[in-house]
Formats: structure tokens, C-alpha cells, sequence
């Protein structure tokens, strides 16, 4: 049998009582999070010239365009929600793949249109998560990383798939279908809002791709896995075997990671060391001498990657050639944040704070240098870890260790939090506090209930 | 021009054949065995075999399996570990060829992190 054939057969016949309780919970989680993520974009100018955009020739359909009182056809409504959820980088991931910007928006859209139950919205949100992660281990070896690795046509397919009740056939042609234009990012891409359609383009194709099949259009049997197919054109390098080894037994979503901050995840933990010196120590940021971060040489290859733009990154954010989006891959700029904020929001990547110099010039003083435990622990365990520190002008040496990030496995962050505070500015602390109970108990409600709840009025 | 590649290669070859394993790991071992030609723009090349047991380095003239060409303040500034090869690439001042990503990519990895932890080590 074929991997795709595999897959599919596992994605049609798997049932709610298959899924352990406890990755039930993560995808409430993931579900939480990631609605608090697209709510915070939701008022933001980008957000809205994209939702303007989209519905230019109309709006409507039976899908809702998270954080206003519009609908949509499902693609096209979750296409924005993606976008919302990818503006400010404050996302998710299992094993490497940023999973809930894609299963979140397309579990949501296609399942309220489909009006499916909340155990079959549940169980998709663990489909999608189940192949983004391990399609996202079977490249992981190429020369894409993090956000940018490119295989979410097969889960957004998949996902959609699934919840249109397609049968194993055509679960193959819909994944097949989604993965025949092979899509892969342009890196010069994450300086401007570019970046935040990195899942909105194959979640698009996905849906509509299994929307086709289900009405009889013909795809492949095994794009996924074909030696000059999907995997083959976006990845140098590919593992095969992380397709369908213990399938059903070993669960992806048990791996993610949520974002305590707006912030590329290599990132989170420095940004922790940093608030929580600031938060333990008194101290003025105007009197900080020098910062170094030890770090894995992940957090070096995010943290530092625009430091070699001509004009660099605040001019270019000035002048209109980019928005905020390099610095939330950057080390300095936020940790500046963090250090004289004592917070690290959405709102400290918007222009007063951008263009603060002060800010700025705490950001040039601040270094970064691979550690060797903190490598290793990164490369060989997939922990994400950092320390810093922070020397004051009067001789103080402040230090911050953080192993792994928070929102780890084991180490969670109040998430709960995160969406009420992103959701009750749109919907109200009523109305945010009624989807979280609905979610909550989604194993008896519907996903068209949860849309509805989730319109704002 | 004082020569810049060859001192800093040499430089950090017995630093790789003690701490490869610790440098090269997981994601970042399709490097092992590719061989990288570095240049500096109007000025000297070399190429670079990443091999377990040490760096191969030569000035034979041979292509390796990609090239990374750019500037010497740009090589100035990877040689401090201030940024990446990646950086470059990513202001469009290095070439990033579709078959050449991947060593490319691992390479500046690897370099920076020598760089650094050498640095941060001492």
C-alpha cells in the first residue's frame, strides 16, 4: 500500500474514540490559541486591506471571517483567518511544522459549512496536526526551517477531506490534487506582509481541492510520496518513513508548542530570560551596558537574519519597502522590548515602538552567541532554549536561564489568558467567555454553533 | 587585500576536527561529505569540504556542490559571527541557486555557530 493510500484509509476510518483524551485537550488548546491569534490581527490595517480585498465583489457564504460579522465561501474565509493568525507570528507548532495556522482556520471554515459535530471538528483539528507534523519530519532535513517549510497542501487537504466526508479514494485525489502545483515560499518574502499568507495559499488549495473530489474530480494516488512528486520538488531531502510509522499510535499534536509572545519560536525563550530579568531586578533600560544571548544556532539564524539589509530593517520600515514582520524574526528589537517593557505584545510591533530610538538603541547592544549545551539541546532533544545576559552600568551582571520555552510540553503557559485577551476586545468578555466554555465542551455542540459564536456583532 | 578565506578556514579547522559532533548535529548533518566554494568578490576562492574527520580545504579551482560568492565587508561581517551567511543571502547580495540551498544553508548555519561558541568558549 502507499503512503498516500495509507494515509488516507487512516484518515477516513479513524473515529473520535481512537484519539487519546489528552491530545482532545491540546487541539481545545491549539484551538484557544490560535483564535486568540487571529482575533489580536484582527483590527490590525494589513488585516483589513486583506479582508477588504478578498470580498471586493461580495462577501457571504456559510464560513465566518473570524473577528468581523462577514461570511464567506469556505476557502476564501479561511484564507483570512490564516492570514489573521500568521500577521503577528504568535501561532504553534508540533514536531516542526507550524500546524495551527493552516488546521485551525481550515477545520473551522469547512466544518461550519459543513455543519459537522464538535467531536468531528475535534478529530479533524487532529488529522491536520497528525500530518502537518509528519510531513513537516519527513523534509525536515532540506533547507527550508520553522515557518516556512512547505507542506501544508497535504494537511489542509486532508483536513478539509475528511470533514467533507470524502471516502479513501478520494481522499487521495483531494491531497493529490492539492499538491500538484508544489508550492514553496520566497524567503526575501518575510519582510512585509507577504509572509502572512505563508499558509493562507496552500490552505486554499487544499480546500478546494477536496471539494472537487468530492464532487468527482480525478487526482494521483500518491503525489505525496512519488519519487518526482509533492515532497520531492519542495525538499532536497526527504524521510519517508515519518509518513506512517506508528501511525495512530504516536500523536503529533502531544508535541505543540504555543506562543506565549508574537514572536518566531526559536526566539521565545530568549524573550523569556529577558522579561524575567526585568521583572526580578530593578533596573532602567537607559542603564543597560550590554546584553549577550547564548542560544542554539537556531535562534542565531532567525535573530539575526536581517541584520545585513541595506537600508536595514527601521529604515526600510519607515520608507514603506517593509512592515513589522522582520522584526518579529529578530532578537535584538524584541528582547529591547522586553527589557524596557517589561511585556512583549502585538502592539510592540506596531509604528510608536518601532520607531522608538531608544529602543533601538538598547537593541544595538545587544549580541548573540551559540551555546554549546543549548545546540545540543536544540539539534539532538528539539528543546528550545536560551540564556542571557545583562550587565548594568553600576557592575551588575543579571542572568536568566530558560531550558525550553514556555508553552512546551510540561511546561505550559496560561493560554486561556492569551485568548481572553485577545477575544473579549471583539466579541466582549460575555461573548469570549461563552466560546470558551463552548469549547470546552465542544463534544456537544456543533461547529456552526461555535461560527456564530464567534461573529462579532 | 590581505587574504581573508584561507586564514579564517585554517583558523577554525582545528576547532572542527575537536567539535564537529557538537557543531554538526540532527537538521544540520546533510552537510557531512558537501563540499561549498567561498569567494570573495574580485578576489581569492576556495573550497571547503565539511568532512567528520576535518575540513578539506583546497585552492584546486574545483566548483564543489554550491558557491557562495559575495563581498569582502559582507565576508567581514560573517567572519565576526555578527551574522550569517543567510543575512547576505537574505539582502540579496549572495546568489541562493534552487540546487544549491541546501549546503548553502547548512553552511551558514555551521559557520556561525563556530564562530560564536569558539568565541564564546574562550
Amino acid at each position: 500500500m502507499s503512503h498516500t493510500q495509507r494515509i488516507a484509509s487512516w484518515v477516513r476510518g479513524l473515529r473520535f474514540e481512537d484519539i487519546p483524551p489528552e491530545c482532545v485537550a491540546k487541539a481545545k488548546d491549539q484551538l484557544l490559541n490560535i483564535l486568540a491569534a487571529i482575533f489580536m490581527s484582527s483590527g490590525h490595517p494589513s488585516s483589513r486591506a486583506a479582508i477588504t480585498g478578498m470580498t471586493l465583489y461580495g462577501a457571504g457564504g456559510p464560513s465566518t471571517i473570524l473577528g468581523t460579522n462577514l461570511t464567506a465561501v469556505p476557502d476564501v474565509a479561511a484564507y483570512l483567518n490564516s492570514f489573521n493568525a500568521q500577521l503577528f507570528e504568535f501561532e504553534d507548532w508540533v514536531n516542526a511544522s507550524h500546524a495551527g495556522a493552516t488546521v485551525i482556520p481550515t477545520a473551522l471554515a469547512v466544518g461550519e459549512a459543513a455543519r459537522v459535530d464538535g467531536r468531528e471538528l475535534l478529530l479533524a483539528i487532529v488529522v491536520g496536526n497528525e500530518m502537518a507534523g509528519r510531513t513537516g519530519r519527513a523534509i525536515l532535513d532540506g533547507a527550508y526551517v520553522g515557518n516556512s517549510l512547505p507542506n501544508h497542501q497535504v494537511d489542509t487537504a486532508l483536513t478539509a477531506g475528511r470533514l467533507l466526508g470524502l471516502d479513501v479514494r478520494q481522499l487521495q485525489s483531494a491531497v493529490s490534487l492539492s499538491c500538484f502545483m508544489a508550492m514553496e515560499c520566497c524567503p526575501p518574502g518575510f519582510i512585509t506582509d507577504a509572509k502572512a499568507l505563508i499558509n493562507s495559499v496552500p490552505i486554499s488549495q487544499g480546500i478546494r481541492s477536496a471539494q472537487m473530489a468530492l464532487h468527482g474530480l480525478v487526482g494521483n494516488v500518491d503525489m505525496i510520496e512519488h519519487s518526482a512528486g509533492y515532497l520531492a520538488t519542495v525538499s532536497e531531502e526527504v524521510d519517508l518513513d515519518q509518513l506512517t510509522n506508528n501511525l495512530g499510535k504516536d500523536w503529533a499534536i502531544s508535541t505543540l508548542r504555543s506562543k506565549p509572545f508574537p514572536i518566531c519560536g526559536y526566539n521565545i525563550s530568549a524573550i523569556e530570560c529577558g522579561l524575567q530579568i526585568a521583572r526580578e531586578n530593578a533596573f532602567g533600560s537607559e542603564e543597560i551596558e550590554e546584553v549577550v544571548v547564548y542560544a542554539p544556532a537556531s535562534t542565531l539564524l532567525a535573530g539575526t537574519r536581517y541584520h545585513s539589509l541595506q537600508p536595514d530593517m527601521y529604515r526600510q520600515f519607515a520608507e514603506g519597502t517593509a512592515t513589522h514582520m522582520p522584526l518579529l524574526f529578530d532578537v535584538p528589537y524584541p528582547l529591547a522590548v522586553a527589557l524596557t517593557h517589561r511585556a512583549l505584545l502585538p502592539v510592540h510591533f506596531t509604528r510608536e515602538y518601532i520607531q522608538d530610538p531608544a529602543l533601538a538603541a538598547l537593541a544595538k547592544k545587544i549580541t548573540l552567541k551559540v551555546d554549546a549545551q543549548l545546540n545540543y539541546a536544540y539539534y539532538e532533544d528539539f528543546r528550545f532554549g536560551s540564556r542571557v545576559v545583562v550587565r548594568l552600568r553600576d557592575g551588575r551582571r543579571l542572568e536568566k536561564l530558560v531550558e525550553d520555552m514556555p508553552g512546551a510540553p510540561g511546561n505550559p503557559f496560561d493560554v486561556r489568558s492569551k485568548f481572553m485577551s485577545g477575544v473579549a476586545p471583539v466579541l466582549g468578555e460575555e461573548g469570549a467567555a461563552r466560546v470558551a466554555e463552548l469549547i470546552d465542551d465542544l463534544e456537544r455542540h456543533g461547529a456552526e454553533e461555535l461560527g456564530h459564536a464567534l461573529r462579532a456583532s | 587585500m590581505p587574504e581573508l578565506l584561507g586564514p579564517f578556514f585554517e583558523g577554525i579547522s582545528e576547532y572542527w576536527s575537536k567539535n564537529h559532533r557538537a557543531i554538526v548535529m540532527g537538521r544540520l548533518r546533510p552537510l557531512l561529505g558537501r563540499s561549498v566554494r567561498f569567494e570573495v568578490e574580485d578576489g581569492e576562492s576556495l573550497v571547503v569540504r565539511f568532512g567528520e574527520r576535518g575540513l578539506d580545504i583546497s585552492r584546486n579551482g574545483a566548483r564543489g556542490d554550491a558557491c557562495v560568492r559575495m563581498s569582502r565587508a559582507d565576508w567581514l561581517d560573517v567572519i565576526s559571527g555578527r551574522v550569517a551567511i543567510m543575512s547576505v543571502v537574505l539582502a540579496g547580495r549572495c546568489p541562493y541557486p534552487k540546487d544549491q540551498r541546501l549546503p548553502i544553508s547548512k553552511a551558514s548555519v555551521v559557520l556561525q555557530t563556530i564562530v560564536t561558541m569558539r568565541e564564546a568558549a574562550r
